[in-house]
């Protein structure tokens, strides 16, 4: 993880197309946002009609695109990036880890009609052997 | 405008400025605030950008990208609103939400006992339930020391505190 010289904040690389992009993290608060909005597109496209859904998921794609965009450093990265799509060999949903920090997304919620995996047994560290102390018997002058 | 300082002190709609601009918040119940401190007590992210309005939303998320310092300036923003929303100084209403959090079933169950849901009452009238059921299960010194906790600035975030609870604090330590 290094910093982006222009405004200090971390960056992690994220390899396209045999090229290594060097991509800023999405503050909390615009992942955040990011999630909202994702969930209100989506919202809407199931109340349009075929047309219209077609239209908000391409404004949904040009979104999204550009958030990423914003997150790449370097704009020499930012037109190869276009470049490889307009080429076909890059797609939307290869640069969508780039959003979450170059991690895979989210993963899937567990499926609750499954059972809970098995919990790691406890570690059998070998015991600190107990220090016994033995009362001595005070010695009685007699 | 009706003059009502109930109406002007305890809005059932809060606004907020930021980076220049009115933004909307979409709580209303006690529930809709406390969860949304809830979500991450310490960035208070549920409330800012959490709770902004679905309309202004994308507006909001297009500016993020041009101020390097949102996050803190989010934080206050989010402080305000709180203050706002509770109609109380917004360490106050943090901290009791904060306390309330931390006891959820214990707060909410008597509570909902008194006919008191969370759900369909508003922010300042569900704290100031919370905080008889605390004040009323205490003695005198209980009742102080509570007092003098709920105007501690929270020490895991940033804060802006205003004169007014700063003076509160000072007087609250002076009588001790």
């Amino acid at each position: 993880m290094t910093t982006d010289p222009g405004t200090d904040a971390e960056t992690f690389p994220y390899e396209v197309c045999g090229r290594t992009l060097t991509c800023r993290y999405m503050t909390d608060a615009q992942r955040l946002m990011l999630r909202r909005l994702v969930g209100q597109w989506q919202q809407a496209d199931e109340r349009q009609d075929e047309e219209e859904m077609k239209r908000r998921f391409e404004e949904m794609n040009i979104k999204t695109l550009t958030v990423i965009e914003s997150l790449i450093v370097d704009p020499g990265d930012v037109a190869f990036l276009e470049e490889q799509m307009l080429l076909g060999k890059v797609k939307l949903k290869d640069l969508r880890p780039i959003i979450a920090g170059g991690t895979t997304e989210d993963p899937a919620p567990p499926e609750d009609d499954q059972p809970p995996k098995p919990r790691k047994a406890a570690s059998k560290a070998p015991k600190k052997p107990v220090k016994k102390t033995v009362a001595r018997a005070s010695r009685v002058k007699k | 405008m009706i003059p009502n300082l109930l109406h002007v002190t305890r809005p059932s709609q809060v606004t907020v400025t930021l980076l220049g601009r009115t933004w909307l918040l979409s709580g209303h119940s006690a529930a809709d605030w406390i969860g949304g401190i809830g979500w991450d007590v310490d960035t208070l992210l549920g409330v800012l950008p959490g709770m902004v309005v679905a309309q202004q939303l994308e507006e909001l998320f297009d500016l993020s990208w041009e101020h390097e310092d949102l996050s803190t300036r989010l934080l206050y923003a989010a402080q305000a609103a709180i203050g706002k929303a509770a109609g109380r100084d917004w360490i106050w209403a943090y901290n009791l939400s904060r306390k309330c959090l931390q006891g959820w079933p214990y707060f909410n169950g008597i509570l909902l006992g008194r006919g008191i849901r969370a759900d369909q009452v508003a922010y300042p009238d569900w704290l100031d339930a919370a905080y008889m059921l605390l004040w009323e299960r205490g003695d005198e010194s209980d009742r102080k020391a509570l007092d003098f906790e709920l105007l501690l600035p929270p020490k895991n975030m940033s804060v802006v505190a205003s004169a007014a609870s700063s003076r509160k604090m000072l007087e609250a330590f002076a009588a001790d």
